[in-house]
């Protein structure tokens, strides 16, 4: 065995490991309210706003929120950080982060928003079919 | 043009134009479709010729140029068409209607082409096929295999035209559209998605030329025509996504040029193949090695090209995306074209692979095994390192189709690239280093360690200086260490090449390029300062030892709101200027960082939030009360309470007296006991503008404030939350960048004109000592 293949071997063995290792590290797996709360590690959930009472305090960059997931169960979130500024038009929001006593801390937050336009065309559609 | 091509040209263009026209005529297709339709039919005649070729009949190929040539015609007229209709507001298409709108300003009109899927396929097919047309140029007998794999993804993409093309008929009958995303209106924008465009489309070509070499059993053959190509893709699709990296960096305000984003992956992981490929074909050029490895990386570029565009464009990943715009629902493909990037992605895969397996075992083997100590080895070592990032980076943008067969899907965050990347840049660097100082086939070791001594004493001094200014980790360190070494190295070589021919050194200088970028990627991704701060208006405040007071909001002539900020810094007094504005359209605020550039660090002013921006100030009135705004006389007579369930419904009565018509306004406001929350309603004006509730104040009789249109609005309490970061030596990552592409699109001249230069040389033993 020569040199380029001993070096070769190294590369893919250091790569295999580091590729598998820091995979499962950063893994943030998509899953139910249920399974979140008793996971460990870093998680991303998936719901809508279970009610608009949610408290948005801008100056302590401090958000919280109900979401409801498609079993219809609801799971209170807390989030600290720079509020998106389109939550107010929140429909459906992904949380990345974990289950913490009584809520979900959310690390970071994804806003989807209705698009105005989107309904129309979709009504639009709808009107043409029937 | 013989008989036999006008012939063809007349079969395909009269028929179609006759009964497209009639149908035209009778209502049921538009100009943009026929062309489409021709366009397929062409595209199919055409891959016709080219098989009947291979099967030995050569008079077969003239029909098909003939048909291809067509085909290119009919796309540029279906191109054209989708301007027009873009430029002339024709919304009774239903693309023109969501991608394009009157208000919009002519140089974003013609971006709004590949603003969606569809127009985006139409875009591709062109590219395609106008590359197609350079390669028919070619004199060899490779030319005709490679056409007709070069036309069977044009076909696919021709047929996407047909069935679900640009063309389309609005559902509803529209006066006006829904514009563009805003993000997506930008100089950046209008010009970096064509480039990014031609560099996927490009990557079909040493696809094709692979393939054709595979049938036509000519297994060296093939790498001197196809290197142009090969630097060809390099080039635009670096220039593409490093222009994807300027406009997130100006535009989108996340503080970075590269996010890991699925769409960012995408466009990379073709390109690390396809250095791979391009270093495997020097190698193979020289020393006859690595045939095999160098068609498996030719066909797979270009299935990793159809792999991210099915990724990023079939909204499989949308729930995964967290920079939205990716996801965003233009980007996504109802009804199927997912599946049909997968039928693309079979097609290629089976027709590449499937030709490598049945000649794998005919294609020789090297002569003579790569020189353990020399320039191919490390090459042979660099081009494994370049498929391990591209491997590692496709598994991680995969990451949620990978888990999802083992349990629930997952994501990896994005540091998971840097963590895979960082042990391999540095392996990429010391390999990068060495490589060019070494000769071909075999190297003495002990003249090498004389020419690398200086390389490496650079490498260590800048280490030192990087771990003295604060690059303390190790991987950094390290990084910076081996990319000093390779700027060094090649630094050597790009010398001694230069002073023989620019050719020589031409693409040595793109390792410098390389080389600088990423130690500025280090240094200006790792090591900059951020703080957030609050700006109350007027008021003075500290973040990074910057002084910063927020001036207020000024309006711009396009009606878009900008933040400013005076900025205080030990470097220089600046205003800082940065668009913040309310998008209809993303229903959600529009923020564009300030960037005041330094020689030696950016400051990045980045607008977060703001708060108290919305309780604008307005007018009060008292019950009875009559105020005149404009020719608008109003009167706030009472108000409606309406209690309900956990809320409080306030409507105000008002009056408006425009010239002697009255017309009622019943603005409301809806207030939730748990949380406060305030939702308003809007009352709407006849002659247009709303009236709605800022504040009410139900006791002692009553008050209300209105905003009305035309008033002043005095914003009160309103408080900017801005992110201030420095981004050191972010100017290094932009020279590496430019000497970079400036060096590829120089190699691609050089591998061009050395196409020209006949005879072919046998086994290179150029040298670089």
């Amino acid at each position: 065995m020569n040199l380029k293949v001993a070096a070769a071997v190294v590369l893919l063995a250091v790569a295999a490991f580091v590729g598998v290792n820091s995979f499962k590290r950063t893994m943030t797996p998509y899953i139910g309210f249920a399974e979140a709360r008793s996971a460990s590690g870093l998680v991303q959930v998936n719901g809508k706003l279970a009610d608009k009472d949610y408290v948005l305090k801008p100056q302590e960059q401090f958000l919280s929120f109900k979401l409801r997931d498609e079993h219809g169960e609801v799971m209170p979130v807390e989030y600290r950080g720079v509020i998106p500024g389109n939550f107010d038009q929140a429909v459906s929001v992904v949380a990345i982060g974990k289950y913490q006593g009584d809520h979900f801390e959310a690390q970071q937050l994804l806003v989807k928003c209705p698009s105005k336009y989107q309904a129309e065309a979709d009504k639009a559609a709808k009107g043409k079919a029937s | 043009m013989n008989r036999t091509s006008i012939g063809t040209a007349l079969a395909l263009v009269v028929p179609t134009l006759i009964v497209g026209g009639a149908l035209v005529a009778a209502g049921s297709l538009n100009w943009g479709q026929v062309a489409c339709w021709l366009a397929f039919l062409s595209a199919l005649t055409a891959g016709f010729g080219w098989f009947a070729t291979m099967l030995g009949r050569d008079s077969a190929g003239t029909v098909a140029r003939a048909a291809f040539r067509v085909q290119w015609t009919a796309l540029l007229g279906g191109a054209a068409f989708l301007w027009w209709i873009l430029f002339s507001h024709q919304f009774q298409y239903q693309y023109v209607h969501d991608y394009s709108s009157r208000d919009m300003p002519a140089k974003y009109v013609y971006a709004a082409f590949w603003g969606g899927q569809e127009g985006t396929f139409l875009l591709w097919s062109l590219l395609t096929t106008t590359l197609g047309l350079i390669l028919m140029r070619w004199k060899s007998p490779l030319k005709q295999p490679a056409m007709f794999f070069l036309n069977l993804p044009v076909i696919m993409l021709t047929f996407v035209g047909v069935v679900r093309g640009p063309f389309l008929a609005s559902r509803a009958a529209f006066t006006d559209g829904v514009g563009l995303n805003p993000l997506l209106q930008d100089w950046w924008m209008t010009i970096h998605p064509p480039v990014l465009f031609t560099g996927f489309s490009s990557f079909v070509v040493p696809f094709a030329i692979a393939c054709a070499a595979l049938v036509k059993r000519d297994y060296d053959g093939w790498v001197k025509p196809v290197l142009p190509w090969a630097v060809l893709s390099t080039a635009v699709q670096a220039t593409g996504f490093i222009m994807g990296g300027v406009w997130a960096y100006k535009v989108l305000g996340w503080g970075g040029y590269w996010g890991w984003d699925p769409v960012e992956n995408g466009s990379l992981i073709p390109w690390l193949c396809n250095v791979g490929l391009l270093h495997g074909l020097l190698v193979q050029r020289a020393t006859g090695s690595l045939r095999r490895t160098n068609f498996f990386l030719a066909v797979t570029s270009y299935v990793l090209v159809l792999y991210a565009s099915f990724l990023t464009r079939s909204g499989v990943l949308a729930d995964f995306s967290v920079h939205s715009f990716a996801a965003s629902d233009e980007w996504r493909i109802p009804g199927g074209l997912g599946g049909f990037l997968l039928a693309m992605i079979a097609m290629a895969g089976l027709t590449g692979y499937g030709l490598l397996l049945s000649r794998v075992r005919e294609i020789p083997k090297a002569t003579q095994q790569l020189g353990a100590f020399s320039r191919e080895s490390f090459m042979w070592l660099g081009q494994l390192v370049f498929m391990l990032m591209c491997a590692l980076v496709a598994v991680g943008m995969s990451a949620p189709l990978i888990t999802r067969l083992f349990g629930p899907p997952s994501n990896v965050q994005t540091s998971y690239y840097n963590l895979v990347n960082g042990p391999l840049a540095i392996a990429m660097g010391i390999l990068l280093g060495i490589a060019p100082l070494l000769r071909w086939r075999q190297h003495e070791p002990e003249s090498f360690v004389k020419a690398a001594l200086p390389a490496g004493g650079f490498a260590v001094i800048a280490a030192i200086v990087a771990m003295l200014a604060g690059v303390r980790q190790f991987i950094p360190a390290a990084i910076v260490f081996a990319m000093a070494f390779a700027l060094a190295g090649n630094f050597m070589v790009t010398l001694r090449g230069f002073k023989a021919s620019w050719k020589h050194g031409v693409a040595y200088l793109g390792h410098m390029g390389a080389s600088v970028l990423l130690i500025g990627v280090i240094a200006s991704s790792g090591y900059g300062l951020a703080e957030q701060v609050q700006l109350p208006r007027g008021q003075s405040r500290h973040a990074l030892g910057y002084n910063l007071v927020f001036r207020g909001m000024e309006r711009d002539h396009e009606g878009k709101d900008h933040a400013i900020i005076a900025v205080q810094a030990p470097e220089r007094t600046f205003t800082a200027n940065a668009k913040f504005y309310w998008s209809e359209y993303n229903q959600g605020y529009m923020k564009k960082p300030h960037i005041e550039r330094f020689w030696t660090h950016d400051i990045y002013i980045s607008p977060l939030e703001m708060v108290g921006g919305d309780s604008e100030g307005g007018t009060w009135f008292g019950v009875g009360e009559t105020k005149q705004v404009g020719n608008i006389r109003y009167t706030f007579q009472s108000f409606l309470p309406e209690p309900g369930d956990g809320k409080m419904k306030l409507t105000a009565n008002v009056i408006a007296d425009i010239g002697g018509r009255t017309v009622p306004l019943k603005p409301s406001m809806e207030v939730s006991m748990a949380s406060a929350k305030r939702t308003m309603t809007p009352a709407y004006l006849p002659s247009g503008g709303t009236v709605s509730i800022v504040t009410a104040d139900p006791n002692n009789g009553g008050r209300v404030m209105l905003a009305l249109p035309g008033a002043e609005r005095t914003r009160a309490n309103e408080t900017l939350a801005v992110e201030v970061s420095t981004k050191p030596f972010i100017n290094l990552v932009w020279l590496g960048a430019v000497v970079m592409l400036a060096s590829a699109f120089l190699s691609m001249i050089r591998r061009a004109l050395d196409l020209k230069r006949e005879p072919v040389k046998v086994v290179s033993t150029k040298s670089a000592a």
